[in-house]
């Protein structure tokens, strides 16, 4: 499988030419993750599309807008302005997890620390409490950054955080679960 | 070292002796019993019922056990009223109830209020009291203020009780509800953590209590003047008491002898029959014996002859007056 650039000015794009899976993978790793039009294969990008579950992989897939992907007889071609997109990012927080966050999508779990929270299970909302504080609420792709900030204001005031997620197992579609668990300072 | 007392240091360290290596997270951190009971009852409620009973529970057991126990006691009760302190309308009422019992922890066991936990509750609950007029200054942490090393007890009130009773809702139970009270050492001083501001501070001491306004804004507090002693005189002729004793003060005037303080000037000490006697008043207070000395006595012995009340009188009999005294004579009459 090979890349390379073509095209002049505001019309570029990147040609991938080998065989039809390899390209599938290669177009939904680079536009999931590369920074910027990929001519080779980006080392970081690789590594990042390696560590990542089958679920998780799932979830990137789902994300990936195919638009403007045109098939040709050898591979496909990506125009440049498609890499400029946001891609996901890792958040990792203290005793609950490490979520994939996306805008416009449910957040992902890659692993979990929290109860039963697994690997693939999507995040609706999130409960806290922390006893004599103000507790708080999220839903949806800004949750894992705010229960990040939660999680950071019970470290510094020593106190325990009880915290209570929804998520849907199987897909944004499947069974909803309320996990709960408690995140020592 | 043998590879085998490696393995039993590592093995002591993870099994817990490294956790008491390092500072407690919380006063109760080394607490068992009742109190520790309370404190894991109040880590597990989410009942804000709850609270208030197992505040005044805690607070119950503040004078009782180990320095340690109190210490968790009175973190406990602070604790529980912290957690009162996060909604409510009665929320600044409920903030000065856990400064006063967070102050008190922190006088007890000053290392485990030195956590991360106990520090934050202890300066939330404070910022909940918020700015009161006369008293606390709008937005500021509170400071390390220390207490000087003596006897006596301490009690650190609003400037502006009026004041704090307004912002607290002026209900009753407000009055009082912001003074913390603190039993000082003669053996160290101690920390406390104030919000700097305008106190009232009373000190109590055995010779009684002295009052005064200063403010706070971290350091060494300013006592008030140290309260005089009272002094009492027991005026004496050998080994019996003096009747009708009477004390002047160098003016001449008469003074109350319940009023006697340590720090008053020379008194004079006076009774029918006795010399006057002029004493200093003990600094340390206390009861000042004095003994009195009798008068002298001049005897007159005048022998009477003819009709009776016609006699003669005659020089005083008795010891001689001294010299320029006009001391009180006994005349004898003879017949």
């Amino acid at each position: 499988m090979t890349r390379a650039l073509e095209g002049t000015g505001d019309q570029r794009w990147i040609a991938y030419t080998g065989p039809r899976p390899a390209v599938a993978s290669a177009i939904l790793r680079d536009l999931a993750f590369a920074a910027q039009a990929p001519v080779l294969p980006d080392p970081e990008v690789e590594r990042t599309w390696a560590e990542l579950s089958d679920p998780v992989r799932a979830w990137v897939a789902e994300g990936i807008d195919l638009g403007g992907v045109v098939p040709t007889a050898t591979g496909a071609r990506v125009p440049f302005e498609r890499y400029a997109e946001v891609h996901a990012v890792r958040r990792n927080l203290n005793g609950i997890g490490t979520f994939w966050v996306a805008e416009g999508r449910l957040p992902v779990v890659e692993s979990g620390r929290c109860g039963r929270l697994e690997a693939g299970d999507r995040l609706f909302t999130a409960r806290w409490s922390m006893p004599g504080y103000t507790g708080g609420q999220c839903s949806g792709a800004g949750c894992p950054d705010r229960l990040e900030r939660a999680v950071q204001k019970a470290r510094s005031v020593g106190e325990r955080l009880q915290v209570t997620l929804t998520v849907a197992r199987g897909g944004d579609a499947g069974t909803r679960l309320d996990i709960g668990c408690r995140v020592a300072p | 070292m043998p590879a085998r007392a490696w393995t039993s240091a590592v093995a002591w360290l993870l099994s817990g002796g490294l956790a008491w290596a390092g500072p407690p997270e919380t006063p109760c951190a080394r607490v068992e019993g009742p109190v520790a009971a309370l404190a894991a009852r109040l880590g597990s409620t989410r009942d804000r019922g709850a609270f208030a009973r197992l505040a005044q529970d805690a607070a119950a057991l503040v004078d009782a056990g180990t320095p340690h126990e109190r210490a968790c006691a009175a973190y406990t009760a602070g604790s529980a009223w912290f957690f009162l302190s996060a909604q409510g309308a009665d929320r600044r009422y409920h903030a000065a109830a856990a400064v006063g019992g967070l102050l008190r922890a922190q006088q007890l066991d000053p290392e485990g209020m030195a956590a991360r936990q106990p520090v934050s509750r202890l300066r939330e609950a404070w910022l909940r009291v918020g700015a009161v007029p006369g008293w606390l200054e709008p937005g500021r942490d509170p400071a390390a203020v220390t207490l000087p090393a003596r006897e006596g007890t301490l009690r650190l009130a609003p400037a502006d009780p009026a004041a704090w009773k307004v912002a607290c809702g002026a209900t009753a139970s407000c009055d009082g509800a912001a003074d913390v009270e603190v039993a000082l050492s003669p053996a160290g001083p101690i920390a406390l953590s104030l919000r700097p501001g305008q106190y009232a501070v009373t000190l109590t001491t055995p010779c009684g209590t002295a009052r005064h306004t200063t403010p706070v804004a971290g350091g060494t507090l300013a006592l008030p003047p140290e309260p005089a002693c009272p002094v009492a005189i027991d005026a004496r002729d050998g080994v019996q008491p003096v009747a009708d004793v009477q004390l002047l003060d160098a003016a001449g005037r008469a003074l109350d002898p319940g009023s006697l303080r340590a720090d008053g000037g020379p008194v004079t000490v006076a009774a029918p029959g006795f010399e006057p006697r002029r004493v200093s008043l003990p600094t340390s207070g206390g009861t000042l014996e004095v003994p009195l000395v009798r008068c002298a006595v001049e005897l007159v012995v005048v022998v009477a002859r003819g009709r009776a009340g016609g006699g003669r009188r005659r020089r005083p009999l008795g010891p001689a007056t001294r010299a320029g005294r006009a001391a009180p004579a006994m005349w004898i009459w003879t017949r």
